[in-house]
């Protein structure tokens, strides 16, 4: 085994997180590897000093729980104040894009043009085409009920 | 809904843990106490739909970590520091051994708060609770490689912090 995949599996060899057959090749690397063994030692000697880490004693709440377990559950108002700039922003692009989708609409029917009339822009495009297309042009009009 | 015997029971089992879990993660302990009967009046809340096949210590941790990083961001909007390391206190009959022993503690505790909060959270879950890699990373919401990837850096950073002490 190479010292660089030692070295990375070492944190995983602690804490117990390797198979039997990559640690047992990796307890015969250090078996072999001073360097490598020094690092296992190092980081031993610091997981070793978490054990100092003070063990609090937890503070007793079962009585001020049991006070609120009927409660119905509500939204804690201190974390929730986070969530309106974002129900701002959502309100103000839900009104732009109705408030657009709105104008498109009304401009869109003040432009049609009335049941029977013609077409004006049809009518521009007839004005435009040079007169020997015409007859060719005037074969794929719509045919028009009475 | 859960049962109140039942849940009496997870509290008094699991309160200690989840209480320096916290602890370490808020540095305060007012705000560690709210928060650990916030999550546990979630899990009584939550245990019709707890699935039994997360381990019931991944489930609390899961919640309690939820808890801590909302709390985290909220007090760092209020420009608070995210994560003080507790005050600890010692109780040792030997006065000098107890001043070495409160250092060392002091110093340890000092050294897992300077850890970003992943960091911090992954260290405490295998080491203090005992959690294997792969319920660490139910409890993070990550892959097992990245817990792999944060408890290498939390020891490189922590080798560096207390080298003076090993």
């Amino acid at each position: 085994m190479r010292c660089g995949i030692s070295r990375r599996l070492i944190s995983r060899y602690q804490d117990g997180e390797l198979g039997n057959w990559r640690r047992r090749r990796l307890e015969r690397h250090f078996e072999s590897c001073l360097v490598c063994r020094a690092e296992l030692e190092a980081d031993k000697r610091i997981w070793a000093l978490l054990d100092a880490a003070e063990v609090v004693e937890a503070p007793e709440v079962m009585s001020r729980l049991e006070g609120r377990l009927g409660e119905p559950e509500t939204v804690a108002w201190r974390h929730s104040w986070r969530l309106a700039p974002i129900a701002y922003a959502a309100a103000v692009v839900l009104f732009a894009v109705a408030g657009s989708l709105g104008g498109v609409f009304v401009a869109a029917r003040r432009q049609l043009p009335a049941e029977g009339a013609p077409d004006p822009e049809y009518a521009g495009f007839l004005e435009e085409i040079p007169p020997g297309m015409a007859p060719i042009v005037s074969m794929f009009q719509p045919e028009r009920t009475p | 809904m859960g049962d109140r015997r039942a849940f009496r029971a997870l509290v008094e089992k699991y309160r200690g843990p989840l209480y320096r879990f916290i602890l370490r993660q808020v540095g305060r302990p007012a705000v560690a106490e709210e928060l650990l009967q916030e999550t546990l009046l979630r899990v009584y809340r939550a245990a019709s739909t707890f699935e039994p096949r997360a381990a019931v210590s991944s489930w609390l941790f899961r919640i309690a970590t939820n808890l801590c990083l909302n709390e985290a961001q909220s007090a760092h909007s209020r420009h608070e520091v995210a994560a003080e390391a507790p005050d600890v206190a010692t109780t040792q009959a030997d006065p000098a051994k107890a001043l070495e022993n409160k250092e060392v503690s002091v110093a340890v505790e000092a050294a897992l708060a300077a850890l970003p909060p992943q960091q911090r959270a992954a260290v405490q879950l295998v080491r203090f609770e005992g959690l294997s890699y792969a319920e660490i990373a139910e409890v993070l919401g990550v892959s097992v490689g990245a817990v792999d990837g944060l408890l290498q850096r939390a020891r490189q950073t922590l080798r560096q912090q207390l080298q003076h002490l090993a």
